[in-house]
């Protein structure tokens, strides 16, 4: 994990004595409620619903033990004792005082963490894929771009102040778990065919939002070394010409649209061109620095198969302990090794919130059993990366005693939920009690596991936090004529496995908050029946369409209206 | 005379703004150290004397300077115009004007932005600035110094 500098920390210190000024002169109405909107949100600080809400920076979902005790101690005595993981793998708390804010980001200063640029119109948090450096299918590990894309956007002095927010993932891996097709900048690593050296195809133009977009490829093959002067550039053209005439067409995907894909790509070349060659690019040199500090730890020589005859009988001996290694567990390039994902699902939890004590027993377990690491995923859940398989038995049960045990990630009741309508001040509606109305209606495990891998993703509004596009089930809530109801999508992928990215289609006209468990009772019991054999429910919209769900479902909340009426 | 932010310190500064409404002057007649409209100049280019280049320019964010780049970079100051200070456009502006054209001069922030965007001004490559109220030039000096480290090699 990369380690603070005297730079960085200097930088953390100093921002954090420019927001406290910043804080101090609101307060004595030196600067106006204007004037420090666009600081606070620099700095993660939102005003929401009920109370202030502060977005802490998690680069790329990387956390240690002590970053972790030190958020259950912040939450503890600056919230109500918990916290929420969001779908950019940042972190959240929904209780702060404004006034305690400088003091938190002090607190937090001190384990190398801070909350800039997790908000704003600025570049944002840089994500990845949650089994960076471990995956099998990887090309190459992409923390270590990812580090350094997050150094040269934090504070950068000319994008503090786009047209609209900016958000940059990295892919490393064959199959893309960090949806980098959904970003104003993808970038997927891959090797030059001829000299073998690293760079990036860059993807532009992706979003979900209002007007949900899949990027483009702008170049096929960028040398690792050009990628600052290459981002730039691309900043550069969005924040001279990007719209800021109407913030819904803000976004360099329209910028992308309106200009045309060519002319797009020749800007920024003409960009490129004159600044590249005395631009302060990465050296080779660097970039080994930094990726000194994701070198592989120590990993012990197991052997494989007393490993697997372990496991195989401890499988047998608990078919609890079975079912959560095949749903939470995942392989692991280094053999004897493997990830576990810590569900933050379980029925009755607001998907994604931790209590202090969780957090602190996550610490405990992370040093006993990985290293002292742990990752939070888009997913919403929690990543130990680096487990001995011997180890898994034990882990497991300490897990089931602190509620992480529930073995559903992957499937139906692993739903990614934005705050909604319980915190968000736009929402349109509430999203956790319609996620938990779902886990309760399919509580029966066998069922949920027959239905195979499921991603139900639920926004409260357009602005789709929950990434409801992408969902193989979206439920977004719309608000019409003042009540809460729910549009419903299917088939939406963010690309993976060999299948291209899709945004999912609306299914027809929303819900109430009270259909929502029947109809998706309705949409999963036509696809058991039409399934064929191990397909997925996206597999299943794919090849019938969105209209053989369609007509089964509005025919049959017709019907049972009517009996309801009758 | 009006006072600027310069070099770390608030100095007197004596070019003058002329506003659109001075665009139908005789460029043989504009005072020394006059700043002229982008349009103005756009207009008005082949009469202004070559050689002793003593009039600055005044750019916004919405001016598109593509092709004006190398007559641009001869005048001795640009001044560049923010109409909010959310809009940031300014900040690209003048990080192309020193690094894409190669300008030397003073490269001049007025209008309307914050103290609290004085550091990333100057390391865009802003050298002076005009605050337009007066009682922001401390907080405005104090800005300049926000940060003393940076990531970015600029
Ligand atoms: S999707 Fe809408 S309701 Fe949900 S967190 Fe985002 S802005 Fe708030």
């Amino acid at each position: 994990m990369y380690i603070y500098s005297q730079l960085d920390h200097q930088l953390v210190r100093e921002r954090v004595a420019q927001f406290n000024n910043q804080t101090q002169r609101y307060l004595e109405g030196k600067l106006t409620e204007d004037q420090f909107l666009p600081l606070r949100l620099q700095n993660g600080l939102y005003v929401q619903r009920l109370a202030p809400m502060l977005r802490i920076a998690v680069p790329y979902g990387m956390l240690s033990s002590a970053q972790l005790r030190k958020l259950a101690k912040i939450t503890r005595e600056f919230d109500k004792g918990y916290c929420h993981i969001t779908t950019r793998q940042n972190i959240q708390l929904n209780w702060p005082q404004i006034e305690d804010v400088p003091e938190i980001l002090r607190e937090l200063s001190e384990v190398e963490m801070h909350s800039i640029q997790t908000s704003g119109n600025c570049i944002r948090n840089v994500t990845s894929d949650q089994f960076a450096g471990i995956a099998q299918d990887e090309i190459e590990d992409p923390r270590p771009y990812c580090e350094l894309v997050r150094q040269w956007s934090t504070l950068h002095p000319e994008f503090a102040f786009l047209p609209r927010k900016f958000k940059i993932a990295i892919n490393g891996a064959h199959h893309d778990r960090a949806a980098t097709r959904f970003h104003d900048i993808g970038l997927q690593i891959k090797q030059d065919p001829v000299t073998g050296t690293t760079g990036f195809e860059v993807f532009v133009g992706g979003g979900l939002g209002r007007t949900p977009v899949i990027s483009q490829s702008i170049r096929n093959f960028l040398p690792a070394t050009r990628l600052l002067s290459y981002l730039c550039s691309i900043l550069r053209v969005y924040n001279r010409f990007g719209r800021r005439d109407n913030k819904y067409k803000a976004r360099i995907k329209i910028l992308v649209k309106e200009t045309g894909l060519d002319a797009f790509r020749q800007m920024v070349e003409d960009e490129w061109l004159t600044i590249r060659d005395n631009y302060e690019d990465l050296t080779t040199e660097e970039i080994n620095r930094v990726k000194t500090y994701f070198s592989k730890p120590a990993y012990a020589r197991l052997d494989p198969l007393v490993a697997q005859s372990q496991l195989q009988q401890e499988r047998q001996a608990s078919p609890e302990f079975s079912r959560w290694l095949d749903a939470n567990v995942s392989a692991h390039k280094i053999s004897g090794y493997a990830a576990v994902t810590l569900s933050l699902k379980p029925t009755g939890v607001a998907p994604g919130d931790m209590t202090d004590k969780q957090l602190e027993a996550v610490a405990d377990l992370a040093e006993q059993f990985s290293f002292g690491e742990v990752r939070t995923t888009h997913q919403q859940n929690l990543v130990l990366a680096d487990v001995r398989k011997s180890d898994l038995a034990a882990l497991w049960r300490a897990l089931v005693t602190y509620g992480f045990a529930t073995p559903n990630v992957n499937t139906l009741t692993d739903i990614t939920c934005c705050p909604g309508g319980d915190f968000c001040a736009l929402a349109n509606a509430k999203s956790i009690p319609v996620a938990e109305s779902i886990q309760r209606e399919f509580d029966a495990m066998d069922y949920v596991y027959d239905l195979g891998e499921l991603k139900l993703n639920i926004s409260g509004c357009m602005n789709a936090c929950a990434h409801h596009h992408i969902g193989h089930i979206g439920i977004l809530g719309v608000d019409k004529k003042g009540e809460e109801f729910y549009q419903v999508t299917l088939g939406g992928h963010g690309g993976n496995h060999g299948r291209a990215p899709a945004i999912g289609k609306v299914l027809g006209p929303a819900f109430s908050a009270r259909e929502i468990p029947g109809v998706i009772r309705q949409l999963l019991d036509c696809f058991v029946e039409w399934r064929h054999e191990d397909e997925l429910f996206v597999d299943v919209v794919d090849r019938l369409g969105i209209q053989a769900f369609k007509g089964m479902v509005y025919d049959k909340s017709a019907k049972s209206l009517q009996k309801e009426t009758a | 005379m009006q006072r600027v932010i310069k070099d770390g310190n608030v100095q007197l500064d004596d070019w003058i703004l002329v506003g659109q409404a001075g665009s139908s002057m005789n460029p043989a007649q504009l005072p020394e150290k006059t700043i002229l409209p982008f349009g103005y100049i756009q207009k008005k280019s082949d009469q202004l004397p070559r050689q002793q280049n003593v009039h600055g320019v005044l750019l916004d964010g919405s001016d598109d300077i593509e092709g004006w780049g190398e007559m641009l970079v001869r005048f001795p100051l640009l001044a560049v115009s923010f109409s909010h200070f959310t809009d940031g456009r300014g900040f690209s502006l003048a990080a192309q004007l020193r690094e894409k054209y190669g300008f030397s001069g003073d490269l001049r922030a007025m209008g309307n932005f914050l103290p609290d965007q004085m550091n990333y001004l100057s390391r865009c490559g802003f050298s002076s600035f005009h605050i337009q109220d007066s009682e922001q030039l401390e907080d405005a000096l104090s800005g300049l110094r926000d940060f003393n480290v940076a990531y970015q090699g600029l």
